[in-house]
């Protein structure tokens, strides 16, 4: 057996002026041999232990201090022990332990009872604790009284109240009742014990309505569904009616979310280049474009060659169609899709600045089906059921992939490391499935908070010229406007800012001037698996070729380009065919 | 506490024993004894930042009703004097005003706890007196 110590188990004062210490001896008697327990006691003030003046008052194993013993706003310490044997201690000051008496002398009487005679009123009285020196103000209690029927068993409290009186309202008269009492002093937290339990019958007294026991609740039933009925009708009635005043006034219309200028169908339906196009307009979708460099391309328009037919009937086209284009690609139509916010009416400009052009994309692969067929360089097409035919020849370019392998230019790196904003190409879509000539496309340069395409054919031209007075040293056809990778590396310009007003990425518009195959062969299935290959130098290539289908953000099919094979007479450089060299290719 | 050392009855028979005058004075001198701790507390408190506001606003509260309680206890005891019920004893004022100052040094040096722990026993002890000796003087009056 455990070995249980004497502890102090409570003090007590009843009423401030006396309190009482009680213990436990626990198993400590039986155990060893039976030794004396004594009280000690001692206030703040002093320094020795004094005994318990009184062992027996208070019953078995307490102490009881008299008023003589006791001053109540003083710190006492009491400790249990037996011979220099401290087995438990407690400090306190009296005035901290009061719990007083039950109160007493509980009584009920009647006040009155509902016309029915269900329910009545009673009043119940009782005294305070007798030991409490109430009446002169020494001690102030507080009450609390706890009723129930006589078959429950939760009580139910009253808050506690200072006077020793206190109604109880509309108790049933058929049930019988239970009431107990409880107090403490009123600066203190702790409750004394309950009073005996005060019976209440109303049957004693001659009013027990026994035959009234069916009570009439409220008809909460009817209640509810009256009150739905009620509601439905009048929402009906609102809901069916013809006045829309009415119906605004009750039922307002709840606005749906709408991002300012875009159409919510189109964010579900369109096309991905169109939503782009739209979203442009939104400066912080801008960067998002700019680091999107899967399908962004970049073409270059020699505006300064103006005997380009080609270019003059894809300008035609450009302008023509795209003033089209315009309004059915992002038309300003009269509804609040916004996109009329983004697109500018008056499209066909000279300079291209339109809010969406056709793009073209080259790739080496394309320019060689474009050698078997009479394709011309498309735009992208809007409409995804579009066939492609032409993508799944891929065979004998690749034989002539193979032997370009001498000018692998590293493409991939210069794809990735334009971090800095490119201009975002917006792909147009473009209904018409063939072209007549070589459509030149300028690059983009910049897009412009209301969605125009700023095309900088003319920086380009500039930038290309004084690379290559620069460069003159290079051997490479100084076309205008294209030059490969590599012999652009070799004399790199730092382009004066100035010179080119968008941004100082011009210079890097050199290396994105060209297309990323690498970009492209991740999705162009058809074109089977050509990596960063870069056309040879002995093959010329298409630079352009339309978009044909786009999958996804990620996904090009490129349509071959109406590029014959071009004779060994051109002289690309780097498997670039420039604008003059493709005027002459094409028809 | 920093009023351990003010010599108050510390039992039911004697509140009831010494004069009605003395009572008044003791009375008056606790709340005395507690103005400046209380304001200084006050200061004190301000500055802690987790002490929810409430905890604040009472302690303000009650530093408010000591110093009212105070006013008032003052002007019921001149009202008694006017009307004979106690007499007059004016040097014992006097005095409380003074060891009121040196006691509330002492009080600022006290951690926060047993500052409260003291203010509630002697505000405990306060109503006690009021009690008495408002049975005293009215005896008819829910005593």
């Amino acid at each position: 057996d455990l070995l249980q110590w004497p502890q102090i188990s409570k003090c007590r004062s009843p009423e401030m002026e006396t309190f009482s210490c009680y213990w436990t001896a626990g198993n400590f008697y039986n155990l060893t041999a039976p030794r004396i327990i004594q009280l000690l006691y001692k206030k703040s003030n002093e320094e020795d232990w004094k005994e318990c003046p009184d062992y027996i008052t208070s019953g078995q194993n307490s102490c009881y201090f008299n008023a003589s013993y006791t001053s109540v706003w003083t710190p006492y310490c009491v400790q249990l022990a037996s011979k220099n044997e401290v087995f438990d201690k407690k400090c306190f000051s009296v005035d901290e332990i009061v719990l007083p008496d039950p109160p007493v002398h509980l009584n009920w009487t009647l006040l009155n009872t509902s016309q029915t005679g269900i329910h009545g009123d009673i009043q119940v009285r009782w005294d305070p604790p007798p030991t409490a020196d109430v009446r002169k103000g020494w001690i102030t209690l507080e009450y609390e009284l706890q009723y129930k029927e006589v078959n429950e068993t939760k009580w139910k409290e009253l808050k506690p109240r200072l006077s020793t009186m206190v109604p109880l309202y509309s108790l049933k008269t058929a049930r019988d009742y239970e009431i107990r009492i409880r107090s403490r002093q009123r600066t203190s937290e702790k409750f004394g014990e309950f009073s005996e339990i005060l019976y209440v019958s109303f049957s004693q007294i001659g009013i027990g309505c026994d035959h009234c026991t069916e009570e009439v609740e409220f008809p909460w039933f009817l209640v509810v569904v009256f009150g739905v009925c009620g509601l439905a009708v009048t929402v009906i009635s609102i809901t069916l009616s013809k006045q829309p005043r009415l119906k605004m006034l009750i039922f307002p219309p709840v606005p749906v979310p709408k991002i300012k200028g875009i159409d919510p169908d189109l964010l579900k339906k369109g096309k991905l280049d169109e939503v782009n196009s739209i979203l442009a307009c939104h400066d912080n979708y801008k960067t998002q474009l700019y680091n999107d460099d899967l399908w962004v391309e970049f073409i270059e328009l020699d505006i300064e060659d103006p005997d380009d037919k080609n270019r003059a009937s894809d300008t035609d086209r450009l302008l023509s169609a795209d003033h089209l284009k315009s309004h059915t690609c992002l038309g300003a139509k009269d509804d609040d899709s916004g996109r009329a916010s983004c697109c500018e009416p008056d499209i066909p400009e000279t300079d291209f600045s339109a809010s969406d052009t056709c793009d073209a994309t080259s790739d080496s692969d394309q320019f060689k089906k474009a050698a078997e067929k009479e394709e011309d360089l498309l735009c992208l097409d809007r409409q995804d059921n579009e066939s492609l035919p032409s993508l799944a020849n891929t065979d004998p370019q690749r034989q002539h992939r193979n032997t370009q392998s001498e000018n692998s230019h590293p493409w991939a790196p210069f794809a990735d490391s334009v971090e800095s904003p490119r201009p975002s190409v917006h792909t147009r879509i473009s209904n018409q499935n063939s072209l007549t000539s070589t459509d030149f496309y300028a690059q983009v340069s910049d897009i412009t908070p209301a969605g125009r395409v700023v095309l900088s054919p003319g920086q380009k031209s500039k930038m290309g010229r004084a690379q290559r007075e620069s460069c003159t040293e290079q051997n490479f056809t100084m076309d205008n406007t294209y030059f490969c990778e590599a012999d652009v590396k070799k004399c790199i310009v730092v382009t004066s800012p100035e010179e080119n007003e968008p941004r100082v990425q011009e210079q890097s518009y050199n290396e994105d001037a060209y297309f990323t195959t690498e970009s492209l062969t991740t999705t162009v299935a058809n074109l089977g698996a050509s990596t960063a290959e870069p056309p040879s130098s002995e093959m010329p290539v298409a630079d352009y070729t339309s978009i044909h289908i786009v999958h996804s953000p990620q996904g090009l099919v490129l349509n071959a380009t109406a590029l014959p094979v071009p004779d060994k007479e051109f002289n690309v450089s780097c498997g670039y065919v420039s604008t003059d060299q493709l005027n002459k290719i094409m028809p | 506490c920093h009023t351990s050392g003010m010599l108050t009855p510390n039992g039911k028979e004697y509140v009831q024993k010494i004069p009605r005058e003395e009572l008044t004075h003791l009375i008056l001198k606790l709340l005395q004894a507690w103005k400046e701790p209380l304001s200084h507390f006050n200061q004190h408190i301000e500055h802690h930042q987790e002490l929810p506001d409430d905890s604040l606003s009472k302690a303000k509260q009650i530093s408010n009703m000591v110093h009212e309680l105070k006013t008032g206890v003052e002007k019921v005891t001149e009202k008694m004097r006017s009307m004979g019920i106690i007499s007059n004893s004016l040097n014992g004022m006097a005095s409380s005003e003074g060891t009121g100052l040196s006691i509330s040094n002492e009080a600022n040096m006290m951690s926060d706890t047993d500052f409260i722990h003291c203010f509630r026993r002697d505000s405990n002890k306060v109503q006690s007196y009021l009690k008495i000796l408002k049975c005293r003087i009215m005896p008819e009056n829910s005593c």
